[in-house]
């Protein structure tokens, strides 16, 4: 039973599967950083604007459910599905109404944020969003790591903020300037993921010109941008594709999930 | 200065009557009470306390063990009197006065006892010790000799206590050192563990006792070279303190066999196991210590080999895994690769995969795979499930582990998918 295993000698294997991984994640960005999977601050800021004529999500058995239920639902499998991944990350809540509002403060307990979250209410859209308060007030809340050299040594946390915004009719803007928001991207300690949900884009909504904007905000090309229109799976899936660490995850285009048998 | 010790040294004989069969209770105080004592000795020394919980208390191998505390107010003073009667006595302030230091040495403990004047609190004290031979053997040559810090007595260093304890430990060796040549065979055991294990004078700690006592036994306590030197650094430095290795072998009676116990510092411990877990071989009648040793040796170097080969093996498997699931990793243990998660998807269906290692892998058991749903849920967790069936042999590459791991998943994925609708 306790038979040793052959270390294979000269790093071959090591070498091939080096070479592999290297492909597979240095595509069109060079790693900012060592691809340690540190503790994650996640700051999840989500919109709860409903606006009128928003369509519900349907399942297949014939329930409703409005967009904000469906993000509520699919965040709280995020939370436990990340805090399961590893205990040391941590989430703080923001709502996005008119202003950003700083619900919960850090936390490695997933039940408090979904416990917020439960409480959260649809509020009546605005007529516009100003992403720069939003990036105001987590510039003032968290506080950037030092780390010497970066791209050897790592960080002792770093922090990711998840945009979930889901607004059809109102653009996105940065109303009063972006030198806060210039500030934390430029650090390699900082990601912004955002994940658009979204009426059926039409004539009669402006969703592909937010999307666009919202894809503008990825200004290094380490984020993830995702939109999902009504499907309940795919949001979920979405979710899923979020709980990836930063640092060791793929680039966006690489990503694939399929797992084909061997034939 | 020496007439001084001159003065004292009748005290000294005094003092060690009086201890004699002394139940002393060491008490420790906490150094926030310590400083509300007025005129304590323990006040005076809180500086080189200090210096001796920084930088260790020198001369011992068990410096984490060493204790100083003040003598316990509540106790009274038993002693014999000359034709046996017990007399009771207690010195006015014994307890005020006196400092204890005990020191932990070859299995057994050596307490200093310093007895400070209440009116000259800075002089050097009287200084007696629990092992009442070794108080009787010495002599004030010795002391003078040997023990210089007590001639040069200065509460104002920080390190006076330290030198006193070192200097202690110096003289005390060398008197069990003597001892050990009144005992053959004991004698011949210790040289041929210097020889064989080629570790100094100072990784060895003998305390040798007289064969008509029969409840004490004589014991080495010695530090084993066992080196971490190949060990990856990641594993060492997640336990503080230094890696030691102390085996303790007591000789309970000359005819009786020794009996081994073995002490790892918790730093070792988080490499190899618990000391408590690993069995020791019997000892076989007749052995030498030294064969013992090298048989003892040999098992922790075996364990310390199986432990690298895990760690590479693990980095190996991980390596793996991201080479056929590079473009779905969710996240991994990228400093002592024990678990990694990666996200799948079978017709449709999409799912997380968290695959952990540990420490007994590969040798004990395989990778522990369990499914966990994106979209089912209980009120605590994500709906999971823990693969049962996963073929598995230690003697298999890597390559072969993740693929046999993906089969598995294969072959349950349907299940899975149809228990996460009817549990949530």
């Amino acid at each position: 039973m306790s038979e040793e295993v052959e270390v294979l000698s000269g790093n071959t294997l090591s070498e091939d599967v080096e070479k592999v991984v290297e492909k597979i994640s240095n595509t069109t960005v060079e790693f900012r950083v060592p691809r340690v999977n540190c503790p994650e601050h996640i700051i999840l800021v989500v919109d709860v604007c409903h606006e009128v004529g928003n369509t519900p999500y349907r399942l297949a058995d014939g329930s409703k459910f409005s967009a904000l239920y469906m993000v509520k639902r699919a965040l709280t499998l995020f939370l436990q599905n990340k805090h399961a991944i590893d205990a040391r990350h941590k989430f703080a809540l923001v709502l996005l109404h008119n202003i950003p509002v700083w619900i919960s403060d850090f936390t490695s307990d997933p039940q408090k944020i979904i416990s917020d979250l439960e409480l959260a209410e649809e509020r009546p859209a605005t007529t516009h969003c100003d992403l720069s308060l939003v990036f105001e007030l987590i510039a003032h809340q968290i506080s950037l790591p030092k780390c010497s050299n970066p791209s050897v040594v790592p960080p002792p946390y770093m922090y990711r903020t998840i945009l979930i915004y889901g607004r059809s009719h109102c653009l996105p803007q940065f109303l009063h300037g972006k030198e806060l928001f210039s500030h934390l991207i430029q650090s390699p300690h900082f990601v912004l993921d955002v994940l658009y949900t979204h009426e059926s884009p039409s004539d009669n909504n402006k969703c592909e010109g937010i999307f666009d904007l919202l894809c503008g905000l990825d200004e290094g090309g380490w984020s993830y941008v995702l939109e999902v229109s009504r499907n309940a799976t795919k949001l979920h899936n979405y979710f899923g594709t979020l709980l990836a660490h930063p640092f060791q995850r793929p680039v966006q285009k690489d990503l694939s999930y399929t797992l084909v048998p061997k034939d | 200065m020496c007439s001084r010790l001159l003065l004292s040294l009748p005290r000294l004989v005094l003092l060690s009557l009086l201890t004699a069969g002394t139940l002393v209770m060491p008490v420790r105080i906490p150094m926030e009470e310590q400083a509300s004592l007025n005129n304590a000795p323990l006040n005076m020394f809180t500086r080189q306390m200090e210096y001796m919980k920084v930088n260790g208390v020198p001369g011992v191998l068990f410096s984490d063990c060493a204790e100083i505390s003040k003598a316990s107010e509540a106790q009274g003073v038993k002693n014999k009197g000359d034709n046996g009667e017990i007399l009771e006595c207690r010195p006015e302030s014994y307890s005020e006065n006196t400092l204890l230091i005990k020191l932990p040495y070859a299995g057994t403990n050596l307490t200093i006892h310093l007895l400070f004047n209440p009116q000259e609190p800075w002089m050097v004290p009287e200084m007696t010790f629990s092992d009442d031979r070794f108080t009787s053997t010495i002599t004030l040559k010795d002391l003078e000799d040997q023990v210089p810090s007590l001639n040069e007595w200065d509460t104002s260093t920080d390190d006076i206590l330290a030198q006193l304890v070192h200097q202690v430990l110096q003289l005390y060796r060398g008197y069990q050192l003597d001892r050990l040549e009144e005992d053959e065979i004991l004698q011949i055991q210790y040289e041929s563990l210097l020889k064989a294990l080629k570790i100094g004078e100072g990784d060895i700690e003998v305390s040798v006792n007289s064969t008509e006592q029969v409840s004490t036994t004589s014991s080495f306590l010695m530090r084993l070279p066992l080196s971490l030197q190949d060990v990856p650094p990641v594993l060492v430095d997640a336990n503080p303190g230094t890696p030691n290795t102390f085996l303790q072998v007591d000789f309970p009676r000359r005819e009786a066999a020794f009996v081994p116990k073995l002490h790892l510092s918790s730093c070792v411990e988080s490499l190899i196991g618990e000391a408590s877990s690993l069995a020791l071989p019997t000892v076989p009648p007749g052995i030498g210590v030294m064969d013992y040793v090298e048989r003892i040796m040999e098992l922790l170097e075996e364990k310390v080999r199986r432990t690298i080969l895990s760690f590479e093996t693990r980095k190996q498997f991980i390596a793996e895994v991201l080479c056929q699931f590079g473009c779905a990793v969710v996240e991994y243990d990228a400093e002592r690769f024990n678990k990694i998660v990666v996200m799948m998807e079978v017709k449709d269906f999409h799912f997380l995969a968290f695959i952990s290692l540990g420490s007994l892998f590969p040798q004990q058991h395989g990778p522990r795979v369990v499914l966990q749903s994106l979209y089912h849920n209980s009120a605590k967790e994500p709906v999971s499930k823990e693969l049962t069936d996963l073929k598995y042999s230690s003697q298999w590459k890597p390559e072969e582990m993740v693929q046999h791991t993906k089969e598995a998943i294969l072959a349950n994925i349907s299940s899975f998918q149809m228990s996460s609708i009817r549990t949530s």
